[in-house]
């Protein structure tokens, strides 16, 4: 007669530096948990495994795993989703795309999913996104609507912190200050769009220009600028 | 993202952890170390004349603690100024603690109704104790090294607090909790009085203060009770011939009395104590329920039409889970678990991954 396993498996969280600065500014309080399969690839799942299809993911069930990292950005990529079983699709953030910009000028992004619960159906609408600028000082105000407004040049300290803001559309000014482009001409920054309801997640690249140059600013319905970075 | 549970899926612990204060987790210091760039005695306002950091090895080095003395006339050391002679490394060594412990500038040291004017520190680097020093668990031996042995005197005093023989008995002062220091070992007296087994007409040894990394050591009694005592030579840093702990008290002199408690602490070879810190942890409880995770957004797991790689897993998925995420309300990551190796999900499967978040 064997032992049964009742253990639970233990797990140490770091803090992410978006973590520290909420904690210094008494703004922590976890609440919500999501998981991911961040360094799997999915090509190292042998189906016609010799020893037959229960040894498929023995490749990634032996995989060492990387220690966590503490930049918020990189971390919780690849989200693991709930959806009904035999979903043929797997739901993908669509309507927007890599963006170029000029200082202080506005930028609308209204994302939109494709396949939401698994089905065929595409352009549609979850209940909220989550947008994460991963560097804030590049931008004067993100707004996620409903008064929900972050001024994310004021709790700048001269690095590069996310800013994250939950709504259906967002508008973003991008920043009319010089100073922070030193010697280059444009300054890059990335934007992702993370659908709440299905994790499905996609990042963009937006460029913002130190002189005026036109340039595309919605992204969105007519969005303009170069294809998506996206996944 | 799901939320947790508030009622069920979140724990606060605080646990009190103990380890060896020396560097490397080293159990007890068998020498003292000390750095010629610090131990500069030259001037009255060289650091040297005010204390030596003592190290855990000459290579490389890091500070274990520091000594002292301290003289309330201002004796035994260089005065800033010749016409000022008590106003001296050693009186502001005295008045320093005599102020972080009494609060004023009147109360003198009295060790078990014995005043000497002199005081030894020993002072433990804050970056080595976390919290506190945890009491019980001192054992510092002085040794009297090559100094005659005298009638009646101990080679080597073995030192260490009263916490366990008077457990719950400690003073609280203006630097936390006050204990003797006294003859035996690992919290335990060594017979039935302050002073041991020899009369008590020169005090206690000494009070230790955990809570603030320090202990203040009577002269008179070490000196009374340590062999050597006797010879009473100048200090020579150097040479190894020191009159055990009895302290010079010339006037606007460089006595560095401190470095006879330094050599004393390097002939016994044996400094062990224990520091102590809480750790505050907070857990979190991820359930895993069996109709949830069962699909991933990897690019991997699907092509570039959202259609699964797999054909096979339309109806049984299997994802591996090798991240947690926590986040607060607004959607921040506010802090990330990786786990040692993929898990593996399917609709068959549940877990529970316990989180841990150190403070």
């Amino acid at each position: 007669m064997g032992y049964l396993d009742n253990s639970s498996i233990t797990v140490d969280a770091i803090l992410t530096k978006k973590g520290r600065e909420l904690l210094s500014k008494g703004e922590f309080n976890i609440t919500h948990f999501a998981l991911a399969d961040d360094e799997i690839d999915y090509a190292l799942y042998n189906i016609n495994h010799p020893d037959g299809t229960q040894f498929a993911g023995q490749a990634i069930e032996n995989m060492p795993i990387l220690e966590a990292f503490p930049d918020e950005n990189n971390m919780m990529r690849h989200k693991l989703v709930t959806l009904n079983r035999n979903s043929t699709k797997i739901p993908i953030i669509s309507n927007i795309s890599n963006l170029e910009k000029s200082r202080n000028g506005d930028i609308t992004i209204t994302p939109k999913t494709d396949y939401l619960n698994g089905g065929a159906t595409t352009g549609q609408i979850e209940t909220n996104y989550i947008i994460t600028v991963a560097d804030r000082r590049l931008f004067q105000s993100l707004d996620a609507g409903a008064g929900n407004v972050i001024n994310t040049d004021t709790y700048s300290d001269g690095t590069a912190v996310s800013a994250t803001a939950t709504g259906q559309s967002f508008n973003l000014v991008t920043t009319n200050s010089t100073s922070i482009f030193g010697t280059n001409t444009s300054l890059i920054t990335t934007v992702t769009i993370e659908g709440k309801d299905t994790g499905a997640r996609k990042t963009i690249a937006i460029t913002i220009n130190k002189e005026s140059t036109g340039g595309s600013g919605t992204s969105g319905g007519t969005s303009a600028g170069s294809t998506a970075s996206g996944y | 993202m799901e939320p947790f549970d508030p009622n069920n899926d979140f724990l606060s612990e605080t646990t009190k952890v103990a380890t060896s204060t020396w560097t490397n987790n080293t159990n007890k210091l068998t020498s003292a170390i000390t750095a010629s760039t610090q131990a500069v005695f030259t001037t009255a306002t060289s650091s040297g004349a005010f204390f030596v950091d003592v190290h855990n090895d000459a290579t490389t080095s890091s500070v274990q603690y520091s000594v002292a003395y301290g003289h309330k006339a201002g004796s035994g050391s260089l005065a800033f100024n010749a016409s000022a002679p008590s106003y001296s490394p050693t009186s502001v060594i005295y008045n320093q603690y005599r102020q972080l412990i009494y609060g004023d500038s009147t109360t003198n040291f009295s060790f078990n109704g014995y005043t000497p004017d002199d005081i030894y520190v020993i002072n433990v680097n804050r970056s080595r104790y976390k919290h506190n020093l945890k009491p019980g668990t001192l054992n510092l031996f002085l040794g009297s090294g090559s100094a005659t042995t005298v009638a009646g005197k101990a080679s080597t005093l073995h030192l260490t607090d009263d916490s366990i023989t008077t457990t719950g008995s400690a003073i609280i002062t203006n630097a936390g909790r006050q204990f003797n220091i006294v003859s035996g070992s690992s919290g335990v007296m060594s017979g039935s009085t302050l002073t041991g087994n020899h009369p008590a007409d020169s005090g206690s040894y000494g009070f230790f203060y955990p809570d603030s990394g320090f202990m203040i050591l009577n002269p008179s009694a070490l000196s009374f009770h340590l062999s050597g005592g006797v010879v009473n030579t100048a200090p020579a840093f150097d040479s190894g011939s020191y009159g055990a702990l009895t302290p010079q008290i010339a006037s606007n002199t460089a006595n560095n009395n401190h470095l006879k408690l330094l050599k004393s602490i390097d002939s016994g070879s044996n400094f062990e104590i224990d520091s102590e810190e809480k750790v505050s942890a907070q857990y979190y409880f991820a359930r895993v329920k069996n109709r949830s995770y069962n699909y991933s957004s990897n690019p991997t797991f699907r092509d570039s039409s959202g259609n699964l790689v797999y054909s096979d897993m339309e109806s049984n998925p299997k994802v591996y889970i090798t991240t947690v995420g926590l986040y607060d309300t607004p959607g921040n990551l506010i802090a990330v678990a990786k786990l040692s190796q993929p898990i593996a999900k399917e609709f068959s499967k549940e877990a529970l991954i316990r989180i841990k978040l150190d403070y």
